[in-house]
C-alpha cells in the first residue's frame, strides 16, 4: 500500500479511466438484460442513471446506451417511459429517442398518452420560458426536447395512422369536455389557499407567543398568489362576447363578469385598500366567505350526467374488436342471444364472447406470430401496460374499448367535483376512470408513485420470505391527459377514510367538520387568551402550554366527538360473514403495512383522510396523491408522524393482526427492499431526479433547457442524499440484531409505530390531518 | 448464525447427492462466506471455490463458481484476478445473465473508486491507493 497525492494534472486521465469503466459496466448490464434474467431488468434504470456522467461534451456513455439498448426488446423499456421522455432534454437524447421510436412502432398505446402530454408540456414551457441568461436566447429557439418529442409524435402518427386518428379524437374530446369549469376550479384554488393559510395562522400564533413575527413576508407571498389566481380566472373580457361561438369561452366570460370585481375588491388585487388593514385573519375570513359562496354551486351539480349531453361525440363512439376473431374463426362463430335481452346486455355478451375467442386464438398463435407483425389498431383500455410490468405485454390480449358508458358520475371529493366515466371493454368489464384536475407537479408524480409501487412490488415478490407470505402491492394506473388533467383507473368499491367518516356523520346527524371546527375554536381561544397576557415571556413554558392544550382538545374530541370504531363498523356492514371479514382484515393489514412503510421511507406528505383509500372488496390500500415532502433545500424532510396509523385504522385491523401480521409484514418487506439496496439505489435516483426537478419547477418560473441541465447538476448531490436516506430508512425498519442482548429484532420499527400512535404527536399534527379519525 | 448455517450444511452428506444437489450445497456454503462481510471468511470462501473439482458440473454451474470467485477476489482487492475470473465465467457460459451483472457491478465499483479519488484530490486530501 502506498500513499499518493493526486495533482490537478492527474485528474483528466483519471476521469477518462472512470468513464471507460462505466462504459464497460453499462455494456455488461445491458448484456445481462439481453440474457433474459428477470432481476437484470433492474439494470436498465442503472444504465439510464449512468448516462448522466457523460457531462456536456462527452457522449461515449449515451452512444453505448444507444448501440446496445436498441438490441433489447422494446417492451423492457416500457416501465421507464416517463424517464426516457425527460431524457429527451438531456445529452443522452439520441439513445432515448431511438428506444422510444422502437416503442412507438411496437407498442404505440403504451406510449401515446405520455408522449402527447410531454410534447404539449414542452411546447407550453417553451412559450413561457424566460430568456437564457448565458445565451440570451429564448427557449423556443434552442429547445431540443420539444423537437425530439415532435419527431416521435410524427413517427407514431405515420406508423399507426388509423389508431392515431381514433385516439386523438377521443383524447381531445376527453380533455375538452371533462375539464372542470371555472365555477368548479375556483373553489379548488380557494380551498388550497385556505389549507395553506390555516396552518400558517397556527404557526404565526405560536411564533407570536414566542416573540417571533414574520407575518409581512407571509402576507406578501399570499398577495402574490392571489394576484396569480385573479389573473388566471379573470382575464380581460371582450365587450362583444355574445358573438363568441364557443360555449365554454362564453361561460368563462360570464363567470369573469360575475365575480371579477368582487374578488379584486376582497383580495386587494388592485391595491384598493391600504395594506396595513390586510392581515392573514382577514384573508382567511374572506377565503371562507368565497368558499361558502362557491361550494353550493359545485354541490348543485347533478350526481349523474348523461354522456350524450356532456359529449355527444363520445356517446355515439363505438368500436368493433373483431380483428383477431375474424382471422381465426372465418365467421364460423355464432353467438345466440335471447330475444328479450337488453341492449347493454347484448353488447356486453357479444364483446365478451369475441374477446374470449380472440384470447384463445391469440394464445394458440402467440409464439408463432412474426416479430414484425403490427399490433392491433383497436383502441385499448388505457393503463394495461402498467399492470404487466414484469412480463412482456400482449397488446392483442388487452381489453379493447367497445364504447363509453351512458352516464357520467360527478363526485364531490374534498370540495372538488370529480367526474367518473366508464369504458366498456371487449372482455365484458366496465373500467372506470376518474378525471382529476391537478397541479402540474402532480400530473407526473402519480406516474412516479406507480413506478415506486412497481419496484416495491417486484422486490417483495422476488424475496424468499416476503414471497412465502404472498405480499404484493397494487399498481394504480394513472394516465396523464394534459398538463393539468389526469385519468385514474378506479374501482367502484374504493372508499376513503373521509367517505367512511362522512357516511357515519350522515347516519348520526353530525357535522363532519364539527371536530375540526371545535379544535380550531379551542386553540384560537387559547391563543387569544395568551396574547392578552404579554407578561409571560418564557418561551419554553409557552410551548409546553400549547402542547398541553392541543393534547387536551385532542383527548376531548376522542372522548366525546369521534368514535374509534367508525371504520370497523363500516367493514361489519360490508361483510355478511365472519370468514370474509377475517380474510379481508388479513389482506388489509398486509397492504396497510406496505403503505405505511412507503409513507415513512419516502417522507410522503400528510396522509389526510381523503388520501387514505382502500378497496372494500379485496382489502387493497391505495396511495393516491403520493407526493414526497421536501425541505426548502430540496432534501426529504423528517416528520414527527412517520405514517398514518390513527385510532380507527388500528381498531379496524384489530390487536391480534396488529402484533401478529402488521409488524412482521412491515419488517419483512423492509428487509426485502434493503437486501436489494445496491440495485435499488440507481432506480431511486432516477425517479427522485425527475421528482425534484418538477418540484423545483413548480416553485419557480419556467426555465430554459440549459438552465434545467445546470439545475440538475446542482441537485445531483441532493438526489444521491435523498436516495441514501430512503434506503437507510428501509434498513432501519428491517429486522436486525441490535447491540443490546435480548432486544427485539424489530425494536426500531416498534419505536416508529409508537411515534405514529403517540397522542402528543397526533395532537400536534395539522388539523386537516384529522388525527382523531 | 453463520457457524450454525455452515454446520447444518456440513451435516448434509455428499454420498447420497446428485450433482445438482451437491452444487446447491456447495453454492450455499460459498454464498454464506460471501455475505459474512469478514475478510477471513472471504478467504475461506475463495479456498472452497479453488479446491473444488469442477469437472462434474455443467457450464452454467461452472460459470456461477467463477463468478463467485470473481466476487471474492474483488472483495479481497485482488483486481486483476477478479477481472480474470469474471472474464472466465462469461467465456464458459456467455448467456449467463448473473455473470454479466456481477462483472458490471465490479466495473461500476472501479469507476466509483476512481471518482472518490478525484473528489478526495479536489479537497486536497491524501489518497490511499493499492
Amino acid at each position: 500500500m502506498t500513499i499518493v497525492v493526486i495533482s490537478f494534472k492527474d485528474k483528466a486521465p483519471l476521469t477518462k479511466k472512470s468513464i471507460q469503466y462505466l462504459v464497460q459496466a453499462m455494456g455488461c448490464y445491458l448484456e445481462a438484460v439481453n440474457c433474459g434474467d428477470d432481476d437484470a431488468r433492474l439494470n436498465l434504470p442503472k444504465c439510464m442513471w449512468m448516462a448522466r456522467r457523460d457531462g456536456d461534451k462527452g457522449k461515449i456513455l449515451s452512444e453505448t446506451l444507444e448501440r446496445r439498448g436498441k438490441l433489447l426488446p422494446e417492451w423492457m423499456w416500457i416501465p421507464w417511459i416517463p424517464q426516457l421522455l425527460t431524457s429527451l432534454g438531456r445529452n443522452e437524447y439520441h439513445a432515448s429517442k431511438r428506444i422510444l421510436a422502437g416503442i412507438c412502432v411496437r407498442y404505440p398505446q403504451a406510449l401515446y398518452f405520455f408522449l402527447r402530454t410531454y410534447y404539449l408540456e414542452r411546447l407550453d414551457a417553451n412559450q413561457n420560458a424566460r430568456p437564457d441568461k448565458s445565451t440570451g436566447k429564448t427557449a423556443s429557439k434552442d429547445s431540443t426536447s420539444s423537437n425530439h418529442a415532435q419527431e416521435l409524435v410524427n413517427t407514431l402518427r405515420k406508423s399507426h395512422p388509423g389508431l392515431w386518428v381514433a385516439m386523438e379524437a377521443i383524447t381531445d374530446e376527453l380533455i375538452n369536455r371533462f375539464r372542470p369549469s371555472f365555477e368548479e376550479e375556483l373553489p379548488t384554488a380557494i380551498n388550497a389557499l385556505l389549507q395553506r393559510a390555516l396552518p400558517q395562522k397556527e404557526l404565526l400564533h405560536k411564533r407570536s407567543v414566542n416573540g417571533k413575527d414574520n407575518s409581512q413576508a407571509l402576507l406578501a407571498s399570499f398577495s402574490k398568489t392571489l394576484n396569480r389566481v385573479s389573473a388566471k380566472f379573470f382575464r380581460p373580457v371582450a365587450s362583444d362576447f355574445s358573438q363568441s361561438s364557443d360555449h365554454r369561452s362564453r361561460k368563462e366570460k360570464e363567470f369573469s363578469l360575475r365575480y371579477k370585481e368582487m374578488f379584486e375588491k376582497d383580495f386587494l388585487v388592485k391595491g384598493s385598500e391600504k395594506s396595513n388593514e390586510f392581515d392573514l385573519d382577514i384573508i382567511i375570513e374572506r377565503l371562507r366567505k368565497w368558499k361558502k359562496l362557491l361550494l353550493p354551486q359545485v354541490a348543485l351539480l347533478p350526481k349523474n350526467l348523461p354522456l350524450s349531453h356532456l359529449s355527444p361525440a363520445l356517446a355515439i363512439t363505438s368500436f368493433d374488436s373483431s380483428d383477431l376473431l375474424d382471422s381465426q374463426n372465418n365467421g364460423s362463430y355464432k353467438l345466440i342471444i335471447p330475444s328479450g335481452a337488453s341492449r347493454e346486455f347484448t353488447t356486453t355478451i357479444t364483446a365478451a364472447a369475441k374477446s374470449t375467442a380472440a384470447a384463445v386464438a391469440a394464445a394458440a398463435s402467440a409464439e408463432g406470430r412474426s416479430a414484425n407483425s403490427s399490433p392491433s389498431s383497436s383502441v385499448e383500455i388505457p393503463g394495461k401496460y402498467l399492470t404487466t410490468l414484469g412480463a412482456r405485454p400482449r397488446p392483442e390480449l388487452h381489453p379493447k374499448l367497445i364504447r363509453f358508458s351512458a352516464g357520467v358520475e360527478v363526485m364531490q371529493r374534498d370540495g372538488n367535483a370529480v367526474r367518473r366515466l366508464g369504458m366498456l371493454g371487449s372482455d365484458g368489464k366496465t373500467y372506470h376512470f376518474a378525471f382529476q384536475y391537478v397541479a402540474p407537479y402532480s400530473t407526473w408524480s402519480g406516474e412516479r408513485s406507480a413506478q415506486v409501487n412497481f419496484l416495491f412490488d417486484h422486490v417483495i415478490r422476488k424475496n424468499l420470505i416476503s414471497a412465502r407470505k404472498n405480499y404484493s402491492l397494487k399498481i394504480t394506473p394513472l394516465i396523464p391527459l394534459a398538463q393539468k388533467l389526469r385519468m385514474t383507473m378506479e374501482s367502484l368499491d374504493e372508499f376513503s377514510l373521509d367517505d367512511v367518516f362522512k357516511h357515519d356523520c350522515k347516519q348520526h346527524g353530525k357535522d363532519p367538520d364539527g371536530p375540526k371546527q371545535f379544535f380550531r375554536k379551542e386553540m384560537a381561544a387559547f391563543f387569544s387568551e395568551k396574547n392578552e397576557t404579554p407578561g409571560d415571556s418564557n418561551k419554553g413554558s409557552n410551548e409546553v402550554n400549547v402542547t398541553t392544550k392541543q393534547l387536551e382538545v385532542f383527548n376531548e374530541i376522542c372522548r366525546s366527538r369521534v368514535s374509534n370504531d367508525i371504520l370497523l363498523q363500516f367493514l361489519f356492514s360490508k361483510f355478511s360473514d365472519a370468514e370474509s371479514l377475517f380474510t379481508f382484515r388479513k389482506v388489509f393489514t398486509n397492504q396497510l403495512a406496505a403503505n405505511c412503510l412507503l409513507q415513512y421511507t419516502f417522507c410522503a406528505t400528510d396522509r389526510t383522510p381523503p388520501k387514505f383509500v382502500f378497496n372494500a372488496r379485496d382489502g387493497e390500500v391505495l396511495t393516491p396523491d403520493f407526493q414526497l415532502s421536501y425541505s426548502n433545500r430540496g432534501l426529504l424532510e423528517q416528520k414527527k408522524l412517520p405514517f398514518r396509523l390513527t385510532r380507527n385504522i388500528k381498531k379496524a385491523i384489530g390487536e391480534t393482526n396488529f402484533d401478529g401480521t402488521f409488524i412482521p409484514a412491515m419488517a419483512s418487506m423492509a428487509g426485502a427492499f434493503s437486501a436489494k439496496a445496491s440495485q435499488m439505489n440507481s432506480c431511486l435516483c432516477l425517479l427522485l431526479r425527475d421528482d425534484i426537478i418538477s418540484w423545483y419547477a413548480s416553485k419557480s418560473s419556467v426555465r430554459s433547457e440549459s438552465e434545467t441541465k445546470q439545475l440538475e447538476r446542482q441537485l445531483d448531490p441532493r438526489i444521491l442524499r435523498n436516495s441514501e436516506l430512503i434506503l437507510s430508512r428501509f434498513e432501519e425498519c428491517s429486522p436486525s440484531i441490535g447491540a443490546d442482548e435480548g432486544a427485539l429484532l424489530d425494536v426500531q420499527l416498534r419505536k416508529l409505530i409508537d411515534s405514529a400512535t403517540s397522542s402528543e404527536n397526533l395532537a400536534n399534527s395539522n388539523v386537516s390531518f384529522q388525527p382523531w379519525l | 448464525m453463520l457457524k450454525v448455517a455452515l454446520m447444518s450444511l456440513a451435516k448434509l452428506t455428499d454420498q447420497a447427492m446428485d450433482v445438482t444437489d451437491a452444487f446447491v450445497k456447495l453454492r450455499e456454503q460459498i454464498v454464506l462466506c460471501r455475505d459474512s462481510n469478514a475478510p477471513q471468511e472471504y478467504q475461506n470462501g475463495l479456498n472452497i471455490v479453488q479446491t473444488t473439482n469442477l469437472s462434474f458440473f455443467d457450464e452454467k454451474q461452472k460459470s456461477e463458481l467463477f463468478r463467485l470467485k470473481g466476487i471474492f477476489f474483488s472483495n479481497l482487492k485482488h483486481k486483476p484476478q477478479a477481472n480474470q475470473a469474471f472474464c472466465h465465467s462469461i467465456q464458459i457460459c456467455p448467456n449467463y445473465g448473473k455473470a454479466w451483472s456481477s462483472w458490471g457491478d465490479y466495473c461500476a465499483g472501479l469507476s466509483n473508486h476512481i471518482e472518490n479519488k478525484i473528489v478526495a484530490a479536489g479537497s486536497g486530501l491524501k489518497v490511499r491507493c493499492e
